[in-house]
């Protein structure tokens, strides 16, 4: 993470910090009491939370047409409104109200759509009626592998042939492919079977009701059940040259990183720039799971930081202007989710690095805080089915972690800590304080040699993200330079296996909390915050009594480091 | 606007609130804009997982759905478009004989001899008797004996069909006499004894039963529904699949 410039976008620390804590200062009206809870971000994280709200609302009492409704109408009043600097505070939190009301109604419409959707599939309907049932569709995500060398594949059905009658529909459906259907997959295949996002398979299957499904449909609700696979198809229509051609990436890296590296190195390597898992033994994906770094063995938002921050540091020392910085920004942003098949943790980031590049662009855009919170509400009223996503969730929570929480950890460090290292492992321990309470409440584990191995390795984990995403770029045009990168990254892989294993190994790295007690973390976590709150009024403000506004430093503070923000400088405090 | 009463609400609760919202206020157009595109976003979302039938006009044009050979029954061109359109735009990756044969979009080819007209190979459409065959022949002889055949029976790729005369020896089952590697008739699923289906490899007498028992239960429809019998897996379904049929 040192190699991360600690103002990178994607990376979240705030770019726009020092602005944003000047932000509900330098407004008219009666002078407002710094609170405890005057976080001055603490509007875009209702607005986030209201979004999340909202769509847990639809998912329950899927009203769809009401909420729809009630969104259209909200909007309407929410533009009608009058609302400005000059107007009382209490039109203006009229204004705030039905602006939150809006969202809320939205998440919950775009929400009870897709579960009314998801509910009424042929496929779903039919679960339970015995006999086989005749389909096509395309392969969803990235198939996973498990147990017994076999693969679940996600598919999204679009054709159903039932009774003689061939349905269009739209609805995901999960198998289990064997090896003796891979086999079948393979025969005549160049590349061994493997299927790739995007392919398109035609096939019989007998359906099944799924274990465990999410009622917005992203884990499937139907599994097809000894499936007959009588076509396999390349991808087709305007996504499939995309689809294409970044599987001939991802097939060339691959290749790439197996001839030249060992294998757990070359698989490591494949899951760290790709989020391509395949490859990795499964004894080491299990140390990297006991060790608390699952999030490096695939991608995730760091990914996209190192990559965007290597990139458009390239592109400044190339003397880029601010709107080629960002345009750079923005096509690296759309190659790495498209080549890394759009995981929730790469699309958060992505969609944050957008808005924060938009800022750089323009001049005026949100800072790292707000970001997160518009990401958030951007994606989850495009797709609702992310908020059931375990990767948005722990991107989320360790981004928030990352924003909120590192600047005033790094601020209690010892004095004598280099600037870097200092924001580095108050990252780190931020996320910590996040993630580690959110996963112990999802699996009920704690990794207690998490924090050991992260501060450890999460410095190594930027040199082989961005040597990957290198070796990727170049193993189709430039096999040698690929090559090169697979070897430049061998020692930091070699380091990062070690620090796994040696973190596994440690007595009581892991521990397994029993029933209620899975909320113990994040209690502590939020009592410590409370504590903490109470102590200092407000950890964030430097100030707590606002010094008279000086619209002048303002403003030149906020240019200049908008001006330096990508590729180097500091941000003034 | 005129100040709250201040019985309703104290002052500074609303300015709190307001503080606290300032940002999500000013953000209101952006919020209306994204909040309207969710709407549409979701209504497209619905309207495509709305499960519908194909129409006849999109049938070619769509393609990829699940081949459609008996869709011709109620709309001759809806089945026909969907045929050409999937068998264009998805070439069989993988080029085996086995996916071709269960896959309903592909002719038969049969060899049909004995007492007809034109002995030899005809092509037919998927999905024809022994009927259709020997119409293709030329048709029977005046000496053929169409009672030993089974006239109503499904053809499948690369069998013969054997017309017999009256001095003719009635055909053998096909278990019995038929030389490995020749395509016989295969067996049919409902309608073949246990005995019949104990000489299929892999079956026994155990696995036999199960497929009787099962096709009580609910008769075949297609022959890969032989995988929802109970000891039967990929494996020995693969070696099955050719051997026998479904009419």
């Amino acid at each position: 993470m040192t190699r991360v410039p600690p103002q990178d976008p994607a990376a979240g620390v705030p770019v726009a910090g020092a602005p944003v804590a000047g932000r509900s200062r330098g407004r008219a009206g009666p002078p407002i009491r710094p609170d405890a809870d005057a976080d001055p971000d603490a509007d875009g994280v209702a607005l986030a939370a209201t979004t999340a709200a909202g769509v847990l609302l639809g998912t329950q009492f899927p009203l769809g047409a009401a909420w729809v409704a009630a969104t259209l109408c909200l909007v309407v009043a929410s533009l009608g409104v009058g609302h400005g600097a000059a107007s009382p505070p209490r039109s203006r939190a009229v204004a705030g109200l039905l602006v939150l009301g809006t969202l809320l109604a939205a998440g919950a419409a775009a929400a009870s759509v897709r579960a009314t959707a998801v509910r009424g599939g042929v496929l779903a309907a039919r679960v339970g009626t015995p006999g086989r049932v005749e389909l096509a569709g395309a392969v969803a995500e990235e198939p996973r592998r498990v147990r017994y060398g076999g693969y679940w594949v996600v598919l999204t059905v679009d054709r159903v042939r039932l009774a003689g009658r061939t349905q269009r529909t739209r609805e995901r459906a999960g198998l289990f492919l064997g090896r003796s259907q891979q086999e079948m997959l393979g025969r005549g295949q160049g590349q061994g079977g493997r299927l790739a996002v995007g392919e398109r398979l035609r096939m019989r299957a007998s359906l099944a009701a799924a274990r465990r499904s999410d009622p917005l449909g992203r884990q499937p609700r139907v599994v097809l059940r000894r499936p007959v696979i009588e076509e396999r198809a390349p991808p087709r229509g305007g996504l499939g040259g995309a689809l294409r051609g970044s599987e001939v990436v991802r097939d060339a890296a691959r290749r790439r990183a197996l001839a030249t590296l060992a294998p757990e190195r070359a698989g490591l390597l494949a899951g760290m720039a790709l989020g391509d898992t395949s490859l990795l033994p499964g004894d080491l994906e299990r140390d990297f799971r006991a060790a608390g770094l699952t999030h490096l063995m695939a991608v995730s938002g760091a990914n996209l930081a190192v990559v965007l921050g290597a990139g458009l540091w390239l592109a400044g020392v190339a003397g880029a202007g601010r709107r080629t910085l960002a345009a750079v920004g923005v096509a690296l942003v759309v190659l790495l989710v498209v080549v890394t098949r759009w995981e929730p943790s790469v699309l958060r980031a992505g969609v944050m690095a957008g808005l924060v590049l938009f800022g750089v662009a323009t001049g005026r855009g949100p800072g790292g805080r707000r970001a997160l919170c518009l990401a958030v509400v951007v994606l989850l009223l495009a797709d609702p089915a992310l908020a059931g996503a375990l990767g948005f969730q722990l991107s989320v929570a360790a981004t928030a972690g990352v924003l909120w929480l590192g600047p005033p950890v790094a601020r209690w460090l010892p004095d004598g800590l280099p600037e870097r290292v200092g924001t580095a492992v108050g990252m780190t321990l931020g996320a910590q304080a996040t993630a580690v309470p959110a996963l112990a409440l999802v699996f009920g584990r704690v990794s207690l040699a998490g924090l050991p191995a992260n501060l450890l390795g999460l410095p190594l984990a930027g040199g082989p993200m961005l040597l990957g995403v290198v070796a990727a770029a170049t193993a189709p045009v430039a096999p040698w330079v690929a090559t090169l990168a697979c070897r430049l990254a061998d020692p930091f892989l070699v380091a990062l296996i070690a620090i796994a294993r040696w973190a596994a190994g440690l007595p009581g790295g892991s521990v397994t909390l029993p029933g209620p007690v899975r909320a113990g973390p994040a209690v502590a976590v939020l009592l410590a915050l409370l504590v903490v709150a109470r102590r200092r009024r407000s950890p964030y403000l430097a100030h707590p009594v606002d010094p008279p506004p000086d619209p002048e430093r303002t403003v030149r503070g906020r240019d200049d480091h908008r001006r330096r923000a990508p590729p180097g400088g500091v941000v003034p405090p | 606007m005129p100040p709250p009463p201040p019985f309703l609400l104290p002052q500074r609760r609303w300015s709190r609130v307001s503080a606290l919202l300032a940002g999500a206020g000013r953000q209101r157009v952006a919020v209306a804009i994204l909040a309207l595109a969710a709407v549409l976003v979701a209504g497209f979302v619905w309207i495509r997982a709305t499960p519908r039938l194909v129409g006849p006009g999109e049938g070619s044009a769509t393609a990829a759905g699940p081949a459609d050979p008996d869709a011709g029954a109620g709309d001759p061109s809806a089945g026909q478009g969907v045929n050409a359109g999937s068998a264009q735009a998805l070439p069989r990756a993988a080029p085996d004989t086995s996916a071709g044969s269960s896959g309903p979009t592909d002719r038969v080819a049969v060899h049909v001899a004995g007492h007809v007209r034109h002995p030899g190979l005809v092509r037919l459409p998927a999905g024809s008797r022994v009927q259709d065959a020997i119409r293709a022949a030329g048709g029977a002889t005046s000496g053929a004996d169409l009672d030993a055949v089974n006239l109503a029976r499904k053809l499948t790729d690369g069998e013969q069909v054997l017309i017999p005369g009256p001095g003719d020896p009635p055909p053998l089952p096909p278990d019995a006499g038929a030389a490995p590697g020749t395509p016989t008739a295969p067996l049919d699923l409902n309608t073949a004894t246990v005995e019949q289906l104990d000489t299929l490899p892999g079956v026994g007498e155990v696995t036999a039963g199960r497929i009787v028992a099962y096709r009580t239960a609910h008769p075949f429809t297609t022959v890969d529904e032989l995988l929802e019998v109970p000891g039967i897996g990929q494996r020995r379904f693969e070696q099955l699949k050719d051997l026998v049929t479904v009419t």
